[in-house]
């Protein structure tokens, strides 16, 4: 028997998020950071992710569990990079989405092969997570 | 005899994480994947429990085996 559970996805772990921004191969920075905007400005963050010219900043929700949000000058990444924005956001999301399925499922016990993991042109991915019991 | 439990993960062109819960036998497999609902953020879409789960829920006699979501 089984079901879904569409689930959207929200940062709830620095770890995966570095790890996503070390496989698109962009520096992760944790602590009290000085993030880069368009133009010269500047914004204080508790974490970012080097993209170029510009940062994303990494701001702590205030909320009682621990969660971020991505903050950035997204058109300006998205002009340095010659792709749209949501592009941009899209593939940091579903890159830590994965680093973040992979980290929690094995933190159950379960066994994922990384290298059975599918990825389609869309940027879409797939795997199994299994576990005896 | 061990069980095994499989998830199916699935995250769209936008990071919207899908899974799908299998091979857990009884209707006790709709908590399974709630650790991972809860690391992705918690806040879920939808929960559809597919015709499988209503063949051998109905086949186990489980009450509650035809209402949709929780």
């Amino acid at each position: 028997m089984s079901h879904f559970t569409t689930v959207e996805t929200e940062i709830t772990s620095l770890t995966a998020l570095a790890a996503a921004a070390a496989k698109l191969g962009k520096p992760f920075e944790q602590g009290e950071v000085d993030v880069r905007g368009w133009h010269g400005n500047r914004m204080r963050a508790q974490a970012k992710i080097d993209m170029g010219s510009y940062d994303v900043a990494i701001v702590r929700e205030k909320r009682p569990e621990e969660r971020y949000k991505m903050v950035a000058d997204w058109w300006a990444i998205g002009m340095e990079q010659g792709r749209q924005s949501d592009e941009v956001i899209a593939e940091l999301t579903r890159e830590y989405a994965l680093e973040r399925v992979v980290e929690s499922c094995e933190a159950e016990g379960y066994v994922i092969d990384r290298n059975e993991i599918a990825i389609h042109a869309d940027g879409s991915m797939e795997l199994v997570a299994s576990k005896w019991e | 005899m061990a069980d095994q439990k499989k998830l199916r993960v699935t995250i769209d062109p936008h990071g919207k994480v899908t899974v799908k819960v299998e091979c857990v036998p009884g209707a006790s497999c709709t908590g399974t994947s709630e650790f991972l609902e809860r690391a992705m953020g918690g806040v879920r879409h939808d929960r559809t429990l597919t015709a499988e789960y209503y063949e051998t829920a109905a086949a186990h006699g489980v009450a509650g085996a035809n209402e949709s979501g929780e």
